[in-house]
């Protein structure tokens, strides 16, 4: 049961091979992360998952994703049990805070009044209160963040997927929404898939970290975190078993990092 | 707390930047307008000194007075009701069938892609070069005038449709469809907003595309309207009633704009920066 992704490949009808065999398992009410070079096919990962990329005439893919044994091909197999942050900010611009956030809830049905409640409530966690009425270009980087976080928050979904959702922020606001984020899954408990390019992010917030290889991407390493919940993602980096941990997927990716530069380097003879 | 600080920031700071827009200018442009009558009135005899008969440049008063006499006459009130009349039923049309049209060829793509050469060349056709041929079609009355315009305007608002929906951002399509939404919810709360902005740009200049295109088939041919009326002064020399339904049609073509541009102000306030 849970999220499995079963021997996966995936490449573009360009050639270009992004996802090699990928196997990967994650238990109802487990946080993983994924972690690896940039264009190992981490977001496209993603997207397979999600449903996104079965429609597009332009790949070729194998190997099957599920979801509690029912098998995911398109967005709608979900079965609005299915969350995504994206890294880009995909608010409707022409929509307020509010309605944003409520959208999920209006797909799903829900009466106005209780969206409302809902929204109030969400709000005031990630202390957004008073901002409801204001359309997203008036909010800065971090709050429209947090605005898509209640986005997919709003509805619960079972299973959300992150794609470096604090990519685009500052460092200060990026450890806030780490911890709240971390202190809202201990409550909550949904499944998560949780992509970054930031090992000490990937560590604090998971469970577990999947280190994908170069492109194409495979799986090269699953490590555990040693840590329980709750857990404070800022003082978590001054512990010893974080740096032991921190320096052994450090060198992996160090690995893949340098198979990368010769295979470019001989590319670059080549031509 | 914080929060609920900088909202007021925030909303202090927008108010403070519409008042400006409103107020701050107003003065400004009046005198604009005062100094530029001025001018013309001081080329036209206001120094005592007129190097051109009133038949060639009339004076501010003289265009006032002729203005006042067509008023009287009840005519005016005729003519501006036949010009806007065609001009916005050709406009009614053109966006109705520009926008069906612009939307149904963006969705059905391979008609699309083989229509739009076609449509590009007739986009580029100078469009009042028609007029005397639809007269021949549909006579002196209102239907010449009312396609005259439409066939003005369609094309761009077609090709502003067409291009809209083709735009449409697919990160926030793919938003939508993972919240679970349907097509039916990507079309009302992407596709709709996101074409309309593009609609409301092409509607602008349409607007004024509408009244040429009328006041062209008036000078061709007619038996009302602004245009018609200009074509019968100038051809008694009557100067001051060509330059009185020149200052009419500024004022409407103005008024028109003018009022457009604050409904989609409205409507389109959602964007960063509020279009002038």
């Amino acid at each position: 049961m849970g999220l499995r992704v079963e021997r996966l490949s995936l490449r573009y009808a360009s050639g270009v091979e992004v996802l090699q065999d990928v196997s990967l398992e994650v238990a109802r009410g487990e946080f993983v992360s994924v972690v690896g070079p940039s264009g190992c096919g981490k977001s496209t990962l993603l997207n397979v998952v999600a449903g996104l990329v079965d429609r597009r005439l332009d790949v070729e893919r194998s190997g099957r994703v599920t979801w509690n044994g029912r098998e995911i091909r398109t967005a709608a197999d979900w079965a609005g049990e299915l969350g995504y942050v994206f890294q880009r900010d995909t608010l409707l611009p022409w929509f307020t805070l509010q309605q944003n956030v409520e959208l999920g809830l209006r797909i799903r049905g829900v009466a106005r009044d209780r969206r409302e409640e809902r929204v109030r409530e969400l709000v005031r966690m990630v202390g957004l209160e008073g901002f409801e009425h204001v359309f997203p270009h008036q909010l800065s980087g971090g709050m429209r963040q947090r605005a898509q976080l209640l986005r997919t928050l709003a509805y619960e979904p079972q299973v959300i997927l992150m794609d470096e959702p604090f990519g685009a922020l500052d460092a200060h606001t990026r450890l806030g929404l780490q911890r709240e984020v971390t202190e809202m899954w201990t409550q909550l408990r949904n499944t998560v898939l949780f992509v970054t390019h930031d090992l000490t992010e990937a560590i604090v917030m998971a469970q577990r970290v999947v280190l994908l290889s170069h492109r194409p991407g495979r799986v090269v390493e699953v490590y555990e975190v040693p840590f329980g919940y709750p857990r404070d993602p800022i003082e978590l980096q001054g512990k010893r078993e974080f740096g032991l941990l921190y320096a052994e997927i450090w060198q992996g990716l160090a690995r893949e990092f340098r198979a990368q530069d010769a295979e470019r380097e001989a590319e670059g003879v080549g031509a | 707390m914080a929060a609920v600080e900088s909202k007021g920031l925030v909303v202090g700071r927008l108010r403070a930047l519409r008042g400006v827009r409103v107020q701050g200018n107003v003065g400004l442009r009046v005198l604009a307008v005062v100094v530029a009558v001025g001018v013309w009135e001081a080329g036209t005899g206001g120094l005592g000194w007129r190097p051109l008969p009133p038949a060639l440049l009339p004076s501010p008063g003289e265009t006032w007075e002729s203005l006042v006499q067509y008023a009287r006459s009840g005519l005016l009130a005729v003519d501006v009701t036949r010009t806007l009349t065609q001009a916005f039923l050709g406009l009614v049309l053109g966006m109705g069938v520009g926008t069906a049209l612009g939307v149904g060829l963006a969705y059905a793509r391979r008609l699309g892609d083989a229509l739009e050469p076609l449509l590009a060349a007739l986009n580029s056709l100078p469009r009042v070069a028609v007029a005397p041929l639809l007269i021949i079609w549909f006579g002196l009355g209102i239907t010449s005038k009312v396609l005259l315009a439409f066939f003005t305007v369609v094309f761009v608002i077609f090709m502003n449709t067409y291009a809209g929906v083709r735009s449409v951002d697919p990160d926030l399509v793919r938003a939508v469809q993972v919240l679970g939404g349907e097509g039916r919810h990507v079309a009302r709360w992407v596709v709709l907003p996101w074409v309309a902005s593009w609609v409301f740009a092409a509607l602008r200049t349409s607007i004024s595309l509408a009244l040429a295109a009328t006041v062209t088939g008036e000078f061709v041919g007619s038996t009302h309207g602004l245009g018609y009326r200009m074509v019968l002064a100038t051809g008694v020399l009557d100067t001051p009633r060509v330059f009185a339904i020149l200052l009419v049609l500024m004022t409407v073509g103005y008024a028109v704009v003018e009022g457009a541009r604050r409904v989609e102000a409205y409507l389109l306030r959602w964007r960063p920066e509020v279009a002038m």
